[in-house]
């Protein structure tokens, strides 16, 4: 019974589409926080692509940004929002 | 630099060798502690640098900006990017500099990236309200 019950009331989940190729986006620019910034967590975390649905080339071209923005203090590596 | 230069005449030369050339992108992040004048006078000489075996295609200065994190206790820093084409003895010479200098905190320089349209927000920084893509599951663990 509550295993029909639970089926019924399964959400419908929604399409990820991947950000960068909707906008045709050539490269992923470091220096560009903006963009960079929607892809990491509150905690400074890099969000896994099976979250934010980001296609397998531009995830490996994102996290390397990432990475180098950090280096350059650009972005957190960790953020202590919790203080 | 190429044992070709045996084989074109010196005038041709030169401009084989320019083509050679790499472009290059150095993002360089100063202490902004320091005042304006020693800050424009060290940015200068990293210029003058390139320059010398090179030619500087564009310069972005971000100014003074704050750090995601600490840096050798400094909160504030200085960003200015060169986009040049210069041969590869300058990239070497630059690095060395910027290990020797210690107002530098930090420098990264790429080969052949491509040249961003992208200009420094002031207001960014300061906001935090820059919403992840999928906010309401978060950080699955």
């Amino acid at each position: 019974m509550a295993f029909e019950d639970k089926k019924n009331n399964s959400r419908v989940r929604r399409k990820k589409t991947c950000w960068f190729t909707e906008n045709k986006v050539q490269y992923i620019d470091y220096k560009d926080e903006k963009v960079l910034r929607r892809f990491i967590s509150e905690r400074g975390k890099i969000i896994p692509r099976r979250i934010s649905g980001t296609s397998a080339k531009y995830q490996r071209m994102l996290v390397e940004a990432i990475k180098r923005a950090r280096h350059m203090a650009i972005l957190p590596f960790v953020a202590d929002t919790l203080r | 630099m190429y044992s070709g230069a045996l084989l074109y005449p010196w005038w041709i030369w030169a401009e084989v060798q320019r083509d050679f050339m790499k472009q290059y992108e150095t993002m360089v992040l100063l202490d902004a502690m320091l005042s304006d004048d020693v800050i424009a006078s060290e940015v200068q000489s990293f210029a003058d640098k390139i320059t010398a075996a090179g030619e500087i295609l564009r310069r972005d200065d971000w100014g003074k900006r704050k750090l995601a994190y600490e840096i050798k206790h400094k909160t504030h820093g200085y960003y200015v990017i060169f986009y040049y084409k210069a041969e590869a003895s300058v990239v070497a010479e630059l690095e060395n500099i910027f290990k020797l200098d210690e107002n530098v905190l930090r420098w990264i320089t790429l080969v052949d990236y491509p040249m961003s349209e992208v200009v420094y927000d002031k207001n960014l920084s300061q906001t935090e309200d820059v919403t992840p893509i999928d906010a309401e599951e978060g950080d699955a663990e």
